[in-house]
């Protein structure tokens, strides 16, 4: 953008954020009409190669994590939290979990979607959470349904090939007990059809998250998690496609325009973990009161992304299960320090990040463990200010707003203080 | 050998050589004279299953013990369930390893034995004519709180008392809430 243009502030909702509420609704309807015709529920991690069961029309998939994810957004994580706590499910539990295991066991009260239609397969993976197996296990002894757990080795370097080979024999077991449990076909074609899309998909997720690298950034943070929901649950769709094209052209027209979400923006930070789902609105105001814009996160650009790196990855049509497999070794869980620290490094050089906030959260162990090692290895590598600050992605009762943000302003302050004596 | 000396000398095996730990145990045997353990508390003999990750701190161990529980079992990850079955060595690392964790006893964590764990346990408790099952874990998000909801309640309709205690595993202090827990708990049994 020329230096010249006038910059405004841009915080009604736009239409990519009015599109995406439809989009949204329209794929819960469409999953309980399924789900009421008889379809076959498929309840999934969110990593879990979506893209496979568009190869059976018969199959319909929820996903446990990003609905919850939307109920702590509505302020609704600790009523359905607190149904899990009176169950005697522990309050250290993740706080998905307790939302969700709450929500099922009431039957879906209390859900803006009326919950999700209760399921006949449970496809979970050990390599975004590994806790969600033992979350979906309740499922199964509850219910009685059958728990499929997709193993992915844990990396330290780029996947290897026999690791590769091994998710992908685990695919055709995934496959035969979807064809014998629906009595259906799997049509690879598919498949490859709803790669491509996710493919297309991802490209335009990029140009949007690119977005941060400008000054000011023409996208905070908290606008990337809210738009995450579909690429959750609606992959390997043209509607996935569409939306995120439309949602990175009008980025693009209104950075064009000058239209910037904190046109004052004085501190650009970089966000470590899973949004602070309850506190979206409130977080971005009183840090746009300060200048400050958290203009990109770790958990955005962890979707579609390869080991160790910023970029999503990019399907050439490859063999799908191939492909599927490559995709399940995403930047951030399944994945140790080094190349954790290789893609925050880059993400921070690459959008021009002043400071981090890593967010520990004592509800999700998988991201906060190496927060700590990851912190001091920022510092050093990269020269920035980083702070730490306590906070539960979905249960507002386990978050302090001042404590958090005590440590915040320290770090404005830090930044402010290494530019006056740069 | 009371539990708490015992978790003690399991404990210290962790940050020993196994050569160390050999001459530990060899030299506990040794001194060990084989005749059971009375509590210094009350002389009850009511015997329990503890179950968590870690063992509890020893201030928890000799408060249970204390309150005249006798630990008839364990059900601990990095204890019973880690030991339970030892495969042969054959000289070839993978090999035993393969052994180990396909034969694993069901762990929480071992992702394949979830569906084997209930079972198990309630034959351990059978088997050593266990009257409690107390739960021992660290606030955390952790594989075992998913589990123990629906296990106090099984145990609890089979007539065997559950309690579950959770706090941070370095706190050896402040165990004053927890050692009254633990009396009551106690007194719940009879003989």
């Amino acid at each position: 953008m020329s230096a010249d243009k006038k910059t405004k502030t841009g915080h009604k909702k736009t239409k990519a954020g009015e599109r995406l509420t439809k989009i949204m609704t329209d794929y819960y309807v469409d999953l309980h009409k399924g789900a009421n015709k008889g379809k076959f529920v498929v309840w999934g991690a969110i990593i879990i190669p979506a893209e496979l069961l568009k190869g059976f029309d018969s199959v319909v998939f929820a996903v446990p994590e990003s609905h919850a994810a939307t109920r702590a957004a509505k302020a609704l994580g600790p009523m359905q939290c607190e149904k899990a706590e009176q169950m005697s499910y522990s309050m250290d539990l993740c706080s998905y979990a307790r939302i969700d295991i709450g929500t099922a066991f009431d039957g879906g009260k209390g859900s803006p979607t009326f919950g999700l239609p209760k399921p006949d397969l449970l496809i979970s993976n050990n390599n975004n959470c590994s806790l969600l197996v033992k979350w979906f296990d309740v499922y199964h002894r509850e219910w009685g349904t059958p728990h499929f757990i997709l193993d992915v080795p844990f990396c330290y370097e780029s996947q290897k090939k026999k690791d590769l080979n091994y998710i992908i024999d685990q695919y055709h077991d995934l496959i035969r007990i979807l064809e014998e449990m629906t009595g259906e076909k799997l049509d690879m074609e598919k498949v490859q059809e709803a790669l491509n899309y996710t493919n297309e998909a991802l490209k335009h997720w990029k140009r949007f998250i690119s977005f941060a690298a400008n000054r000011p950034s023409g996208i905070t943070a908290f606008d990337s998690f809210v738009q995450m929901a579909p690429i959750l649950t609606m992959r390997g769709t043209p509607e996935l496609a569409e939306h995120f094209k439309f949602l990175a052209d009008e980025t693009e027209e209104r950075v064009e325009a000058g239209i910037f979400p904190i046109p004052n923006e004085r501190y650009r930070l970089l966000w470590d973990n899973i949004a602070p789902w309850h506190q979206l609105r409130k977080m971005s105001s009183r840090l746009a009161k300060l200048g400050a814009n958290i203009v990109s996160a770790s958990y955005t650009y962890c979707f579609g992304s390869l080991e160790g790196n910023f970029d999503p990855y990019h399907y050439e049509g490859s063999d799908p299960l191939w492909a599927l497999a490559r995709m399940q070794n995403t930047t951030i869980c399944p994945t140790g320090l080094g190349l954790r620290c290789k893609a925050m490094s880059e993400a921070i050089e690459r959008i021009g990040i002043d400071g981090v906030v890593f967010a520990s959260n004592r509800s999700c162990k998988v991201y906060s463990l190496m927060q700590m090692d990851q912190q001091k290895y920022i510092s050093e590598k990269c020269g920035i200010p980083t702070v730490m600050i306590d906070v539960d992605h979905a249960d507002v009762r386990k978050y302090s707003e001042e404590n958090a943000f005590l440590r915040i302003e320290a770090l404005l302050e830090s930044i402010g203080a290494r530019r006056a004596g740069a | 050998m009371n539990f708490t000396e015992y978790a003690q000398i399991a404990q210290d095996g962790y940050f020993t050589p196994v050569e160390g730990q050999i001459q530990i145990l060899k030299s506990r045997l040794q001194e060990h004279d084989f005749t059971p353990f009375e509590a210094d508390g009350c002389v009850r003999n009511v015997g329990v299953i503890l179950s968590g990750i870690l063992p509890p701190p020893s201030s928890i161990s000799e408060a249970i013990e204390n309150a005249g529980l006798r630990v008839v079992g364990n059900d601990i990850a990095s204890l019973f369930r880690s030991y339970s079955y030892t495969p042969e060595a054959t000289g070839d690392p993978g090999e035993y390893y393969v052994d180990f964790y396909q034969n694993h006893y069901p762990c929480t964590t071992i992702l394949h034995s979830s569906d084997r764990r209930i079972d198990a346990l309630q034959d351990l408790i059978g088997e050593r004519k266990a009257q409690g099952f107390m739960f021992i874990g660290e606030k955390f998000c952790e594989y075992e709180y998913f589990e123990i909801p629906y296990l106090e309640k099984l145990l609890k309709d089979k007539g065997v008392n559950v309690l579950s205690l959770e706090f941070s595993i370095d706190d050896d202090q402040n165990i004053g809430t927890f050692k009254t827990r633990i009396e009551a708990f106690s007194e719940l049994m009879e003989e």
